[in-house]
């Protein structure tokens, strides 16, 4: 309770400042801004978590009724514009980490230098836009719902990474393309059912293109990286003792070093009184991990301060993967125990590949300047034995039902 | 004492009515036009281009020409007008716009200024400027772009 209380402390300061910041003026050095959500979220699933996303190991269900971990987040954030080409920006996120904590993190820290209006360089701790809303995801103020469809976004959960951007914008016509380009890298600690460690990506390359037209904007996004899960290695160590078999096995799956493509598209029409989006994305890791198909389509109509909204999204596996492992009738009597496990922990980890859909409903009330209300309802369908994105299982957890969450949050940007 | 009660009561529900319309209704605009400074080099621009204008996403017309949109303050009727005509979008949706854009570091909003002799005024200072006022605000120098 501690660290909720300090959250709400932090949203309470924050709001109280709103008289005091926020307007930005041209002529300043500094500039302060900062966002923020406090939600709460039930889920009818007991016996597991619905979580903010795929790195936290609690949320709303098992761990607790109603929870504020799944959508509460703040946010502050430094501007200096040392002169009208370069700047430098630090922000901080506090909300719910790997760790249970609420710790604050440096987001993001860089130095942009703008060699035109229309291209820029910035280099240090920067966003990693690939969708849509990737980069915006914990501003709630500034999406139609209270999270991202998880089925879509939680397939890169990755948003910030140390290297280098290049931003370029060109006009044809009255159409505006934005071409971004980032090299670097980035390490995401995660923990998960009891399992934690970092993922740890490298080379991490990224391209997106937007093209906006009016109302209109389409998005299309790739990002090779080499990708290593450490707190792999000790399984795969182990099928190594098993003499060429279990090298060949842990050389397949091993989750070292290994190639990742994160592919993503996506188009959104918004001429104001209503709008409708959808968007698509495709990671293939090699390895253990393997990977994902994700897609859904969202609309809604504006009613004065009132925005009804409706989502479909549906993730699936993009292959059932399941290994036969090493051979037990070639093995000594007495290492079949332990070839089982193995063989038993390899399967566990290729199935938990979430496959899920989720049908979902709210409503936005815009009732006051730069703060919104939003309640959502969600009902998420888990494929046959998956337990979806769900974690923190409990001993009377059945993989495979159907389960309903319910968010109710304020957000705020200032 | 009963009709005492009967005006609390009127005043009450014609309050909650004017909290309910105030929160609900767009502001009541006069006519907003878009203005630059009676020598501007920009002659024209299509509805679309003003918008972008305003949004960051067009900062250099085709010409070359540098544009400087100057924007209204933040909860004027004038500037809710403008955007709704143009952008299509209401203040809450203009703040999450520029939501996006600057915690992400893609831009700012327009430099903003508080009523429309400070506009007209700061027209002269910059030719790539480009505001927008009451009609009734406009005098010989400033131009009408639409």
């Amino acid at each position: 309770m501690k660290t909720t209380h300090s959250l709400a402390t932090g949203l309470f300061v924050a709001l109280a400042c709103n008289a005091v910041a926020g307007a930005e003026d041209h002529s300043d050095l500094f500039a302060f801004n900062a966002f923020g959500t406090f939600g709460i979220a039930h889920s009818s699933e007991g016996q597991a978590d619905f979580t903010r996303n795929i790195l936290v190991p609690h949320g709303t269900g098992a761990s607790q009724k109603w929870s504020p971990k799944v959508d509460s987040v703040l946010g502050g954030q430094i501007a200096v514009h040392f002169t009208s080409t370069l700047s430098a920006v630090v922000q901080v996120v506090s909300e719910l980490r790997d760790d249970d904590s609420y710790d604050p993190r440096i987001e993001w820290a860089n130095l942009k230098y703008e060699i035109t209006p229309d291209l820029s360089v910035s280099a240090g701790r920067i966003v990693t836009p690939i969708l849509l809303f990737t980069d915006t995801r914990r501003i709630s103020y500034a999406l139609p719902w209270i999270r991202p469809p998880q089925e879509v976004y939680e397939l890169y959960p990755v948003t910030n990474s140390d290297g280098v951007n290049m931003r370029w914008r060109t006009r044809f016509g009255e159409t505006t393309h934005t071409l971004e380009m980032v090299y670097g890298r980035s390490d995401t600690p995660y923990s998960r059912n009891g399992a934690s460690g970092k993922a740890l990506a490298r080379h991490q390359f990224l391209l997106r293109t937007l093209l906006e037209r009016g109302p209109l904007s389409f998005s299309a996004g790739y990002s090779p990286s080499e990708l290593t899960l450490p707190a792999f290695a000790p399984l795969f160590d182990a099928f190594r003792q098993f003499g060429p078999e279990g090298q060949a096995l842990a050389e397949r799956y091993s989750a070292d070093h290994r190639s990742s493509t994160y592919l993503g598209a996506g188009a959104s029409y918004d001429p104001g009184r209503w709008f409708v989006m959808a968007e698509w994305a495709r990671d293939t890791v090699k390895g253990v991990v393997g990977g994902h198909w994700g897609w859904y389509v969202s609309t809604g109509l504006r009613y004065g301060a009132f925005t009804p909204y409706a989502t479909w999204a549906r993730t699936r596996p993009a292959h059932e993967r399941s290994d036969p492992g090493l051979d037990l009738t070639t093995l000594p009597s007495e290492s079949v125990p332990v070839a089982t496990a193995l063989n038993a922990t390899l399967n566990a980890a290729l199935a938990n590949v979430p496959d899920q859909s989720t049908l979902g409903a709210g409503v936005r009330w815009d009732f006051a300047r730069n703060l919104c209300l939003k309640l959502q309802y969600d009902h998420i369908d888990l494929a046959p034995g998956n337990a979806g994105t769900l974690t923190n299982f409990q001993p009377g957890f059945q993989p495979g039902g159907k389960l309903n969450v319910v968010g109710l949050s304020v957000s705020f940007v200032l | 004492m009963k009709t005492a009660g009967a005006i609390r009561r009127a005043r009450l529900c014609a309050l909650s009515l004017a909290i309910l319309l105030s929160v609900v209704a767009l502001p009541v605009t006069a006519e907003v036009v878009v203005v630059v400074a009676a020598n501007s080099p920009i002659k024209q621009l299509s509805d679309n281009e003003i918008a972008d204008v305003f949004l960051g996403k067009l900062t250099r017309l085709p010409d070359g020409t540098s544009v400087v949109p100057l924007d209204q303050a933040e909860g004027s009727a004038t500037r809710a007008g403008f955007y709704l005509k143009f952008t299509g979008k209401s203040p809450a949706q203009l703040k999450a716009f520029w939501s996006k854009a600057i915690f992400t570091g893609r831009g700012r909003p327009p430099r903003a200024l508080t009523s429309d002799a400070e506009i007209i005024r700061a027209l002269h200072e910059n030719p790539g400027a480009i505001g927008y006022v009451e009609r009734a605000s406009v005098g010989a120098s400033a131009r009408i772009l639409r």
